[in-house]
């Protein structure tokens, strides 16, 4: 994720722009695990996720592709707050939580644990 | 002063307080905002030191609070332990272990007085704690921690020593009951929503002829490195939810067991306490689980993750607890914690998608 945001914020949100207008019906996001999480990471950060996905729906995706298991803590967090409520369409979340570049950045991480 | 506690109507369920306090806004028909109403037309005031716990009691005395605190099960690390690969204490590890130990004591507790309602609650422990004792192995004492690691080892390979939280030992916890209390298994089940999401489906009783109780475990982040502000009211209804039998939690690295709450935190039982392992349960050894110390959590100090508990004795209280679940959807509208589905619904797309201009398409 730093990588994509050292890109300059002028071809973020140019990049952002083109795929919108090609892709009319979904929203661009980055996706990534946070630094201190000891979770796999996804293969690529970079996706176009339909619109009318719900977050619920999308936070099943993701865990399906980190392989991780239903036993397994998975919390997601855009703008260090908690992912809003699961029946939240993704377009939704987009709307009130782009970034200037007009990406939508996504964090997950596992639970904590205490002894 | 005497008067040790009010008592409020235990049974304001969620349909006849939203019908008889339409007066009130909508931010206000909370179960809280319900009590602060009620408790101005009788003249009380919710004073700092007040602490309030489920079915709605407001416990303004000391004495009183240290009587309803010692009604709950308390099960802390112990040593002396037949060895569990090379441990004889879970000292320094097994925290949340034991505040997983104390939620399900707790509804068990429960359970026991909803079914034989004619006993003390003395008698209820002594039936209920030979369930948890540390070197009970299999069905001798099916909630041990010896079964909670063996089976924590096979499910989420997490063995002696290492550190669970609130959503890996609900995972374990649900499969040590029914692998273990098979006794207690038959009349009250374990669910767990892993994703914030309670599906209707895993709670209907497929047995109409009895009654089938739920344990239920909604394993939860609140927060990146704090708890959200804007959780708390939740936090607040959920503790004041009758059926709400607590919430595993703690601060930073250290379980503890929300039981209650007032205006600046938390209420909790903590079990970084080391006793001696026992191997019965006798008059002198109860003692040991039982405690009239308890700990304040501040709000701020709360670790975010977390598993608000649940204990449903029929059908009328998953019935109320659903109810409840969407009068929280309505009065959290922006940012309920809950959400609430009929069943597990199959995934509308493709998981993997086409690669375009470095995107990856779903």
């Amino acid at each position: 994720m730093k990588d994509f945001k050292s890109q300059p914020l002028e071809k973020r949100k140019s990049d952002s722009k083109k795929v919108l207008k090609k892709f009319p019906t979904k929203v661009p996001i980055i996706c990534y695990k946070d630094h201190n999480s000891v979770l796999p990471s996804l293969e690529k950060d970079k996706y176009l996720i339909p619109k009318s996905l719900k977050v619920l729906e999308f936070e099943q995706i993701i865990r399906k592709k980190i392989s991780l298991g239903e036993k397994e803590a998975l919390a997601f967090f855009v703008n260090e707050k908690l992912m809003p409520k699961k029946d939240s369409t993704m377009d939704e979340v987009y709307a009130q939580n782009k970034d200037e570049d007009g990406f939508l950045y996504i964090v997950y991480m596992e639970e904590n644990i205490s002894g | 002063m005497e008067k040790l506690s009010y008592q409020i109507h235990p049974k304001i369920h969620c349909k006849e307080y939203e019908n008889n306090f339409e007066f009130l806004s909508p931010e206000k028909r909370t179960r809280l905002g319900v009590i602060q109403v009620i408790l101005k037309l009788i003249g009380f005031e919710i004073e700092e030191e007040c602490y309030l716990i489920g079915r709605l009691e407001i416990v303004k005395s000391q004495t009183y609070l240290n009587k309803l605190v010692s009604q709950i099960p308390w099960i802390t690390y112990r040593k002396g332990m037949k060895s569990i690969n090379g441990y004889k204490s879970d000292e320094g590890w097994g925290c949340m272990i034991r505040v997983a130990q104390m939620m399900c004591a707790h509804a068990f507790v429960k359970h026991n007085q909803y079914r034989f309602n004619e006993f003390t609650i003395q008698q209820h422990f002594e039936t209920i704690l030979p369930l948890f004792l540390d070197n009970g192995e299999d069905f001798e004492a099916p909630m041990s921690i010896r079964n909670i690691l063996k089976v924590g080892k096979e499910i989420i390979d997490k063995g002696p020593g290492q550190w669970y939280g609130a959503h890996s030992i609900s995972q374990v916890m649900k499969e040590v009951h029914l692998m273990y209390n098979t006794h207690i298994e038959k009349t009250l089940g374990f669910v767990t929503f892993n994703e914030g999401v309670v599906y209707k489906s895993d709670l209907i009783n497929e047995d109409p002829e009895n009654d089938r109780s739920f344990l239920i475990s909604i394993p939860l982040r609140v927060g990146l490195e704090k708890v959200d502000k804007a959780y708390i009211p939740q936090l607040k209804e959920v503790l004041l939810y009758p059926d709400c039998i607590g919430i595993l939690g703690g601060k930073r690295h250290a379980a503890m067991y929300y039981i209650g709450f007032n205006r600046s935190g938390v209420l909790t039982l903590d079990p970084h306490t080391t006793q001696k392992c026992v191997n019965e349960i006798t008059e002198e050894t109860l003692k040991t689980y039982r405690t009239i110390k308890h700990k304040h959590l501040k709000w701020h100090q709360l670790d975010t993750t977390m598993a608000f508990c649940f204990y449903l004795n029929n059908e009328e209280s998953v019935e109320k607890f659903i109810q409840t679940i969407s009068l929280w959807k309505e009065l959290f509208p922006d940012d309920y914690l809950i959400g609430l589905r009929d069943s597990k619904a199959p995934m509308p797309i493709d998981i993997e998608g086409e690669i375009e201009d470095d995107f990856e398409i779903l």
